[in-house]
């Protein structure tokens, strides 16, 4: 679910916009809170949370290397 | 498009054979700048080359800058943790990649240069690439003072933060895009002290375009970006053009 508050910085109001199941995304940018100036009206929708990248193994250090340099 | 025009800097030098470099690396004892130049990859990049042992630890013996070329011949999507532990205290990173696509291609930084004693590090993305994330790569860095990062795009995403509390002197960030940079959260800027609510405040360098229409309404700009306007109400951003500066690539 989205969800969205308002808040303010030196009399200025923003509104913060965010999900409790991953990101939110406008024009295709996802974004894990967004913060906006009110006056702006951005709208998001709900995206889920990218997949993480996973490590590489340490032994692919070696094979990669390949006495390059 | 960014800019592959540079002026090659003399005082990097590349003077030794494979074998004596490697030597001085490992054991600390390289004293003078390194530039390592059009450095190839042919198979997935491994992610702990730089780390573990090549630039790991104290292959320098005193301050001095590193600049690595990298040409990727087979693309990865994710450089991590090449510069760990490294002791230099400057380095400039460029990448290319041999094979574009037509499009860009997205390239992950994650871990990237933690842990390291570096104070500028000064990150170039050419030829159709794009920085997608961040996750970690400055993290506990305590002499860390200017980020720069020169890229089509960049996006910070990850679970762990662009700028962090653990690398509390930066003070400088470069940001030598075309496009404003995505902040996935605000977190990602104001965990660094500089930046924060109430902090001493920072510099943030932007392309000429961008900085001439700060606040003008006429486009979107880092005053109105989602989450960049926000830390810019704050009052700890001092907005600079790249150009005219000494980031400014000649």
């Amino acid at each position: 679910m989205i969800y969205t508050e308002v808040f303010f910085i030196n009399g200025k109001s923003f509104t913060k916009t965010w999900s409790d199941t991953g990101y939110v995304m406008r024009d295709n940018i996802s974004y894990k809170e967004a913060n906006d100036p009110t006056e702006l009206n951005r709208t998001y929708v709900e995206v889920p949370a990218p997949k993480e990248e996973d490590e590489a193994d340490p032994d692919e250090v070696l094979e990669a290397l390949g006495g390059v340099l | 498009m960014i800019s592959n025009n540079y002026k090659e800097d003399t005082s990097y030098k590349y003077r030794w054979n494979q074998k004596e470099l490697l030597g001085k690396i490992l054991s600390g004892t390289l004293d003078e700048d390194l530039y390592i130049s059009d450095l190839r990859i042919n198979k997935t990049p491994p992610a702990y080359w730089f780390q573990n042992p090549i630039f790991r630890g104290a292959c320098f013996s005193g301050r001095h800058k590193l600049r690595v070329d990298v040409t990727l011949e087979n693309y990865h999507p994710n450089v991590q943790s090449w510069f760990e532990y490294c002791n230099a205290s400057e380095l400039i990173f460029s990448i290319k990649l041999e094979r574009p696509g037509e499009n860009y291609t997205n390239l992950a930084i994650n871990s990237f240069c933690r842990y390291s004693e570096l104070e500028t590090v000064d990150i170039r993305f050419l030829d159709k690439l794009r920085l997608s994330g961040v996750n970690t790569a400055f993290l506990n860095m305590p002499n860390l003072k200017t980020v720069i990062l020169r890229c089509y795009y960049q996006i910070a995403l990850g679970g762990d933060y662009f700028l962090s509390g653990d690398s509390p002197n930066i003070n400088v960030v470069v940001l030598d895009s075309p496009e404003v940079a995505t902040l996935p959260n605000i977190q990602h800027l104001t965990r660094a002290p500089a930046f924060a609510e109430g902090g001493p405040g920072g510099t943030i360098y932007i392309p000429q375009s961008l900085y001439d229409h700060l606040g003008d309404g006429s486009s979107y700009d880092y005053k109105s970006a989602t989450n960049w306007a926000t830390v810019d109400a704050y009052g700890t951003i001092t907005w600079a053009p790249i150009e005219g500066s000494e980031y400014e690539l000649k």
